[in-house]
């Protein structure tokens, strides 16, 4: 294993201020080097350092991480979802725009009722699971310097992003949530099932702004449902 | 590969912080040099995955009981060494007495016989 790939292994897994994860890299990198003077190889020091699974698990150690609590959480949430109905903006104007003076507008309908469905299961296959699996976080998250994590403070992966989310494809959202509230870790019963945690991101709570502005896509929802309903009747 | 359990690995850890003391104590040293030592005066005995070393000299940092500065060699990469400090001397003198008397009464524990001294008292 070249050291590069070692690093990319180890700090992977690794969640923590940014500052003691450069310094963690710096000081693999280091050995290395330190490796290399003395003619070894990087695999051969690759090899001593150890598995670097279980080397981030033991820099993890010495990190302590926080859990996010309901609210932080429902307003990432409120953000998520404002951020979809932001996307889903242009379909649902090019509908309006469609059946508005369509004689008849059932086929339309119907299609645009099959269309939000599969955007739906969209969303709960791809937006959550893929944004969680990739980047530990969705836009709604990283706003509020929210991050998932596995119980063991490592990178999730993509089966437990999508795990967590089978609750919203249940619809058993509400009830889901309300685990949070109860549990040591603050888990929904799907982080249980898929062993995912929310943290707050080290070094630095979101602000109340922040918190405000998980509203602001709404906003955006809002001033577009305004201009269809008043602005475009006096124009049309 | 079997996990260590964390009673041993706690054990193990606690065993290296008062040898990393130690060896530090007699010069500055970076973390390669380190583990090296480690491994010449135990003859292997105290076994550590290398990348688990760094972790545990932050730990021994966050307490103060070591420093850090980077020196760069006249040949060769900048390194970062390691210092005991006063708090760390001082740490020292106390880890030991401690292992001392663990290690004194584990081995009066398991001691064969130790069971029929207790029958006497």
């Amino acid at each position: 294993m070249t050291r590069d790939r070692y690093l990319e292994r180890a700090l992977r897994n690794v969640i923590g201020p940014r500052e003691r994860v450069e310094t963690f890299a710096t000081d693999l990198r280091a050995h290395f080097e330190a490796g290399a003077e003395r003619g070894e190889g990087d695999a051969q020091v690759a090899a001593r350092l150890g598995p670097p699974e279980e080397v981030a698990a033991s820099f993890m150690e010495g990190i302590t991480l926080e859990t996010a609590g309901f609210f932080a959480r429902l307003f990432a949430f409120v953000a998520d979802a404002g951020v979809l109905a932001v996307l889903g903006l242009p379909a649902f104007a090019a509908v309006a725009l469609t059946v508005n003076g369509n004689p008849d507008p059932g086929p339309i309908l119907i299609a645009a009722f099959v269309f939000l469905g599969l955007a739906m299961l969209g969303v709960v296959i791809l937006y959550f699971p893929l944004l969680e699996g990739r980047y530990s976080r969705t836009p709604g998250k990283w706003w509020m310097r929210l991050r998932v994590v596995g119980e063991e403070h490592v990178r999730i992966t993509f089966g437990q992003a999508f795990l967590r989310r089978l609750s919203l494809y249940f619809e058993l959202l509400a009830l889901d949530a309300i685990f949070v509230l109860f549990t040591r870790k603050k888990q929904r019963a799907f982080d249980i099932v898929a062993r995912t945690m929310v943290i707050h991101e080290p070094g630095g709570r979101a602000g109340a702004w922040r918190w405000l502005g998980c509203f602001a896509p709404w906003a955006i929802v809002a001033a577009f449902a305004w201009a269809l309903v008043y602005v475009g009747p006096r124009i049309g | 590969m079997t996990p260590t359990p964390p009673a041993d690995r706690e054990l193990k850890r606690g065993v290296l912080e008062l040898v990393l003391l130690r060896l530090l104590q007699d010069r500055p040293a970076y973390g390669y040099e380190l583990v090296s030592e480690i491994a010449r005066r135990t003859e292997g005995e105290l076994e550590i995955k290398e990348g688990t070393l760094y972790p545990l000299l932050y730990r021994l940092e966050e307490q103060g009981l070591v420093a850090t500065s980077w020196e760069t060699p006249e040949r060769g990469a900048p390194r970062k060494y390691y210092r005991i400090t006063e708090v760390g001397e001082q740490a020292f003198a106390e880890r030991t007495e401690r292992w001392r008397r663990f290690r004194d009464r584990v081995d009066a524990v398991l001691e064969p016989g130790a069971r029929e001294k207790k029958g006497e008292e």
